[in-house]
């Protein structure tokens, strides 16, 4: 299935996924993106999902999903973000997390789906209703 | 080594012993002190403010788990009724949803608004208890996204889908409730106060109003006073006489057990007709004329009967035994005996037709057959309605367990909730709760209130009556104290020793020690965390007054100085001047609750 609403980050080169990465996130802050990571099961059917979302859910901002394939690519930035927001903890390493949700123009995240979690319609919707919230 | 270890181990059984009482406890409650809320653990001393503010918080899921664990007949109309009330909970905002979503074009406010209370709605579908919300959201989405998912303008958003799917599944759950033999269960809350001992004051003043709760007026407002600066006049009374005061309890406490034990015993002496019938019937199977008619099936019939007989009186012999010894625990042994007597009396009625009809075949002995049956039908008419009021009696025993609190103790002002309307806080302000005293007890009692048929048929398959039986699901007993500094009055015998005075009067004699009538003003403390402080220790320090008579002249001379007390002013020592003499003292007393012949308690000489 197409997805519409979703970058997919390039795995190989380093290059270009720090590009797409500063398009979507830095040089564009008007999106809500939710991040995915990694390559773990329930992954390529979340990302199908949350693309879907992001069209699906009722409200008049712009939603979008950022599938960076696994937590090697792009970690330095999004380590970064998470370390921020208090969501990197000890018991929570950057390697344990499956999705997070980025707000509009600071790009703050609030919660997180742990990799043992599930990335259901319910779940989903709530990071993007608090990115929002959070805007 | 190992003995420090023992002990680490021991305390770490009672802290979690203790987490665990916290977990399971039903009621929060706390003590409002100007503003700081101070928790009574359920696992502590519990002693609260005398003259303080109660806020007490229920927790309504432990509540409905407590209830379906004890009353499992109750369970699934509460899973259902639980359901409702959660749904409830999370489409409060429904409408408001529905007229956001309706909206093609919302304004930035409405857009939040409507964000806000989605999310409202998702963060309850993540708490504890509300995972059906969860499973039951995910579904409902996938079922829209099948439907319509794929249209760039669907006939209905997603999330007006979801939460009128979830609206029709509240309405059927509302009717599953219906549509199942509800019992009519209700939850109150009363409170009560209680002397030292526990014991019920009197009847009319003990209630305690809790907002929320109940309609009871306050009992009138009563603080007890923290600083006291003078003599009771219980006190002057004691002090003018000196003479032994003795507190009289008279314990006349209206034993309700031991009544129906009473009771009990009449009816068991009833049901003894069975006796003399077996008797009746083994005298019916000697006599000549039967013996030389009888037929085989008839002396069948009538050892079945016999049999039946002689079982009933085995298990009557074990179930009377000796009433007066029965105690609460006695009850539920006794109920599996009264359950095989029921399926015996249950039993009778096919023998005794059985044995009619056989002996209505041998016209010889008709009469006898005649005379026997209408016995036998008279015993078994007392025996069965006996057995009904033995049922019923030991469901009444049984109810005088400590988790049974008696309908007239709760008035009709006590108000009554389902779990779906049950406040979540009860607040008592105990400055309203008319007289008490430093020490008295509180019992908050947290109640489940059942329809008695609907327990006895659980128990014991026979219907009491169609008032109601009040279960407590958790009690609360709460000491009141004067927390904190607070002034005391106290008169007693101190015994004097003066440090250097010798009456010339008895020049000859070697006294050390004048008794002295004494009074004192003192500082105590009151512990929130310590009933052996309070109850025992009890130290207190400050001025006090005595008149001994050094001289012995009988006219009595004024002393003063510090005194420092124990054990509820049994205990003192102190430090005087006698300032008619001018001489210093030191002072020793005890003062017992209770004299012995011979004490020279009347006054010095």
């Amino acid at each position: 299935m197409a997805l519409e609403n979703t970058t997919t980050i390039n795995l190989i080169d380093p290059i270009k996924a720090l590009a797409q990465y500063k398009d979507l996130l830095i040089t564009n802050t008007d999106k809500i993106v939710m991040v995915i990571l990694g390559d773990s099961p329930g992954v390529p059917a979340g990302v199908i999902l949350a693309d879907k979302l992001a069209r699906q859910i009722t409200t008049n901002e712009n939603l979008w999903v950022m599938e960076v394939g696994n937590h090697t690519m792009l970690k330095t930035e999004l380590e970064q973000i998470l370390n921020t927001a208090g969501i990197i903890q000890d018991e929570t390493p950057y390697d344990e997390i499956k999705a997070f949700c980025l707000t509009k123009g600071a790009r703050l995240a609030n919660s997180r789906i742990h990799l043992q979690g599930s990335l259901s319609p319910a779940r989903l919707t709530h990071l993007f209703r608090e990115a929002i919230s959070n805007s | 080594m190992k003995p420090l270890i023992y002990v680490l181990v021991a305390l770490s059984f009672m802290l979690i012993g203790t987490a665990q009482a916290q977990d399971r406890a039903l009621l929060s409650i706390e003590e409002n002190n100007n503003g700081k809320m101070i928790p009574v653990s359920i696992d502590g001393p519990q002693i609260v403010e005398i003259n303080g503010k109660l806020e007490i918080t229920l927790n309504k899921d432990k509540i409905l788990q407590r209830i379906k664990d004890s009353y499992p007949q109750l369970s699934s109309q509460l899973v259902i009724q639980n359901k409702i009330d959660k749904l409830e909970t999370a489409l409060a905002d429904k409408q408001k949803l529905l007229n956001l979503l309706d909206k093609n074009i919302r304004n930035a406010a409405d857009d939040r608004a409507l964000n806000d209370a989605m999310l409202t709605f998702l963060n309850l579908a993540f708490e504890p208890g509300y995972e059906f919300l969860e499973t039951q959201y995910d579904a409902l989405y996938y079922e829209w996204d099948s439907k319509y998912g794929s249209n760039v303008n669907t006939p209905v958003k997603m999330e007006a889908y979801i939460l009128s799917k979830l609206n029709t599944d509240l309405i059927q759950e509302r009717l599953a409730l219906k549509s199942i033999d509800n019992t009519k269960y209700s939850l109150s809350m009363v409170a009560f106060l209680k002397d030292k001992k526990g014991k019920n004051k009197d009847n009319d003043k003990d209630r305690v109003h809790i907002e929320n709760f109940d309609n009871y007026a306050e009992q009138g407002f009563y603080e007890v006073e923290r600083w006291v600066t003078a003599l009771s006049s219980e006190q002057q009374t004691q002090l003018a006489s000196m003479q032994e005061t003795t507190a009289q309890m008279n314990v006349t406490s209206f034993n309700i057990f031991n009544d129906i034990k009473a009771k009990l015993s009449v009816y068991l002496e009833d049901l003894k007709c069975i006796t003399t019938l077996k008797k009746e019937v083994e005298t019916f199977l000697k006599k000549e004329q039967v013996v030389s008619s009888i037929t085989a099936a008839l002396q069948t019939d009538a050892n079945n009967l016999l049999a039946e007989f002689d079982s009933y009186t085995a298990i009557l012999s074990t179930l009377k035994g000796d009433v007066s010894s029965w105690t609460i625990d006695t009850v539920f042994q006794v109920l599996t005996q009264l359950q095989q007597v029921e399926t015996l009396i249950n039993d009778l009625p096919a023998l005794i037709a059985k044995f009619k009809e056989t002996a209505a075949a041998i016209t010889v002995i008709a009469a006898d057959v005649s005379a026997l049956v209408t016995k036998i039908d008279a015993c078994y008419t007392i025996v069965k309605a006996k057995v009904i009021l033995v049922a019923n009696s030991i469901g009444l025993l049984k109810n005088q367990q400590s988790n049974y609190l008696s309908s007239d103790l709760i008035g009709k002002e006590v108000l009554a909730f389902g779990i779906d309307n049950l406040p979540a806080k009860g607040y008592i302000n105990l400055v309203g709760a008319g007289l008490r005293a430093s020490g008295d007890q509180l019992e908050i009692d947290f109640l489940l209130r059942l329809p008695k048929s609907s327990v006895s048929d659980a128990d014991n398959g026979t219907p009491l009556d169609s008032t109601v039986v009040n279960h407590v699901l958790e009690r609360r007993m709460l000491t009141m104290r004067l927390i904190g500094f607070r002034s005391e009055t106290a008169v007693g015998i101190i015994m004097a020793n003066p440090f250097n005075y010798t009456n010339p009067e008895e020049a000859d004699q070697v006294r050390e020690f004048f008794y002295a009538p004494s009074a004192s003003l003192l500082v105590k403390f009151g512990s929130r965390t310590s009933k052996f402080y309070n109850d025992f220790i009890d130290m207190g320090f400050g001025l006090n007054i005595a008149t001994p008579d050094f001289n012995t002249d009988g006219t009595p001379e004024f002393g003063f100085g510090a005194i420092l007390t124990a054990f509820k002013n049994i205990l003192s020592v102190g430090i005087n001047y006698n300032v008619t003499l001018d001489e210093p003292y030191w002072s020793i007393g005890i003062n017992l609750p209770f004299n012995l012949p011979g004490i020279p308690i009347n006054g010095p000489r």
